[in-house]
């Protein structure tokens, strides 16, 4: 039998274990709205009666516990990397749309001009004005096309910026990792420190995968081990290992380095970094060569009628533009030959098709109808539909990242919704009704395949 | 109505359904998503009962297109949805069974799958 100090010993204490529990729960709806806070719930044991005569010590405080769901932690930040990926990339593509220009306000508008100054030109072949006019078109189009190029190159070089800037960012969070890492090796897991440090950890490897996508191994006193693209280590314990930016020989681009000195710019596909690699190194280099090869083929076509026509003087005529040395630079380089731009150039632009006929409009004519000829991508496309494709190609794929990022953003919000109706009820409830509704997200699946055919054959039918 | 627009009203019809249950999953309500196979089933019937023969004028194109990519979005959406949903009652299913008579007791349910992961270490 206890004596009366045991009784009011045991009482103490479990006043003491309520107290304490009471503190747990006010910290708790304190932090109801904290980023990265998890619920905490105290942990109390009995204290076992020293000879079964007796009922027992009263209650114990052992430390505080933790609520988390690791599996939808991870599942958050695979989530989270490819949301950021496609938000990069949409960024990135709608700097690039604004860039192209409004529609018959940009390269298409300067092709227009261009040619109906030829057609005007055709209507009067010994007219100087005419021909300053088709000159100064020219002009005008090729600035476009150097323009656009500039434009282009800008925007690859803010993605190249940001990709530096993100480089520095996890870098940050690395040091972050590793030193929360050893803070936690030196802290109890179940006091407040080690569960505040362990919120403190999660909350910057979210961080990181907004970043890149990461692989996290949790170490056993709740830090976490973090390795970026195909297994390179970014954190073990308390040792960060950061990347490094090197320039690309060429381009000067920042090429993304692990620490032992591997190249893994084409590792990192994922997160916001990778969206900008995406789209610095595919799809605005992809913009641009489109654009040269349309740059080179305005250049090409107009030299070869220009060239075989005659001009004012009834002299064969030279090359309109300077002609491109290769597809590749063509539109940044896009030039009037300087000869038709000096004093009375004019006269050397070729309209006869007949050396002894000046007033012939021959070459005029044929340029002018140049508009709608089908010279590019194998003679299925005018200058102006190739132009019509590269800006559907771009309002294509920000639509397509536009899109990617909102499912992406709903799956976030899927998981995060998900794991609070899990949290603080019985997982066997819980689970019934997740059972329920994969069940039915099951039925509708069964249509999936068939509905898959019937768009297939549907695009075929309309020629998608 | 002629053909066409009623092969574009079809893939509306069919669009709609998916966006509903996309919809539906991205908030968790069991019953659109019941709804959904009802839907689903009507709008592939309507799709299958269209002639495939049916000329289109360069308009009708353009709006059926148009019509079949945003259906195709909804598609994509719902099954990255279903995906995650599908991989995250996995997770809690083997979560449960890994750890015992956790959540019997009362505990908070979401400390299973961390049972469940110290169970397998």
């Amino acid at each position: 039998m206890s004596g009366l100090f045991g009784m009011l010993g045991a009482a103490a204490r479990a006043l003491d274990a309520q107290r304490f529990g009471l503190d747990v729960t006010g910290q708790n709806i304190a932090n109801v709205n904290t980023t990265g806070y998890a619920r905490r719930r105290p942990l109390l044991s009995e204290i076992p009666p020293p000879d079964r005569t007796m009922a027992g010590g009263g209650v114990r405080i052992d430390g505080i516990a933790q609520a988390r769901d690791r599996f939808a932690d991870r599942r958050l930040w695979t989530e989270l990397s490819g949301e950021q990926r496609e938000a990069a990339v949409a960024d990135m593509l709608a700097r690039v749309e604004v860039a192209l220009g409004r529609p018959g306000a940009s390269i298409d508008g300067g092709l227009g001009e261009f040619f109906d100054a030829f057609a005007r030109l055709a209507d009067e072949p010994t007219s100087a004005t005419a021909r300053q006019e088709v000159i100064l078109q020219g002009q005008s189009l090729a600035a476009a096309f150097r323009d656009m190029t500039a434009r282009l190159t800008a925007a690859q070089r803010d993605a190249d910026l940001r990709v530096a800037g993100a480089v520095d960012q996890i870098n940050e969070l690395a040091a972050r990792i590793a030193s929360l890492n050893t803070a936690l090796g030196n802290a109890s897991p179940t006091s407040g420190e080690g569960l505040h440090l362990r919120d403190e950890v999660r909350t910057a490897v979210e961080e990181l995968s907004r970043l890149v996508a990461v692989e996290v191994i949790e170490r056993p006193d709740g830090g976490f081990d973090v390795a970026v693209g195909s297994g390179r280590a970014l954190v073990i314990g308390g040792a960060a290992w950061p990347l490094a930016i090197e320039p690309r020989s060429g381009t000067g681009l920042a090429d993304v380095v692990a620490h032992d000195g591997t190249l893994i710019t084409g590792e990192l596909g994922s997160g916001q970094l990778g969206g900008l690699i995406h789209t610095r190194d595919v799809l605005i280099p992809s913009y641009q060569a489109a654009l040269d090869e349309l740059a080179y083929s305005v250049a090409t076509e107009v030299n070869a009628l220009h060239t075989a026509g005659y001009d004012a003087a009834g002299a064969a005529g030279q090359a309109f533009f300077v002609p491109p040395s290769g597809v590749s630079g063509a539109a940044g380089a896009l030039a009037v030959n300087p000869a038709l731009l000096a004093t009375g150039g004019e006269a050397l632009v070729a309209a006869s098709g007949d050396p002894a006929v000046p007033a012939d409009n021959a070459t005029a004519r044929a340029l002018a109808a140049l508009r709608d000829s089908r010279v590019l991508s194998g003679g299925t496309a005018t200058m102006t539909d190739a132009w019509s494709r590269l800006v559907y190609a771009v309002g294509r794929d920000a639509q397509a990242s536009r899109e990617a990022a909102r499912t992406r953003g709903e799956i976030v919000q899927q998981v995060r919704t998900l794991q609070d109706s899990v949290s603080g009820v019985s997982l066997d409830e819980e689970a019934a009704n997740l059972l329920r509704f994969q069940r039915a997200y099951e039925a509708n699946a069964r249509y999936f395949r068939a509905i898959d055919d019937a768009l297939t054959t549907l695009m075929q039918m309309v020629g998608v | 109505m002629n053909s066409s627009s009623s092969t574009a009203d079809a893939v509306r019809h069919l669009r709609q359904a998916l966006e509903a249950i996309g919809d539906a999953l991205a908030a968790g309500h069991l019953a659109p998503l019941l709804d959904g196979e009802l839907r689903l089933s009507s709008a592939l019937a309507e799709i299958a009962a269209l002639d495939s023969g049916a000329p289109l004028t360069g308009e009708q194109g353009a709006c059926l297109r148009e019509e079949i990519a945003a259906a195709r979005r909804a598609l994509d959406r719902v099954q990255h949805l279903g995906a995650s949903l599908t991989d995250f009652v996995a997770g809690a299913l083997a979560a449960e069974e890994r750890s015992g008579s956790y959540a019997r007791d009362g505990q908070a349910a979401i400390l299973a799958p961390e049972g469940a992961l110290r169970a397998r270490a």
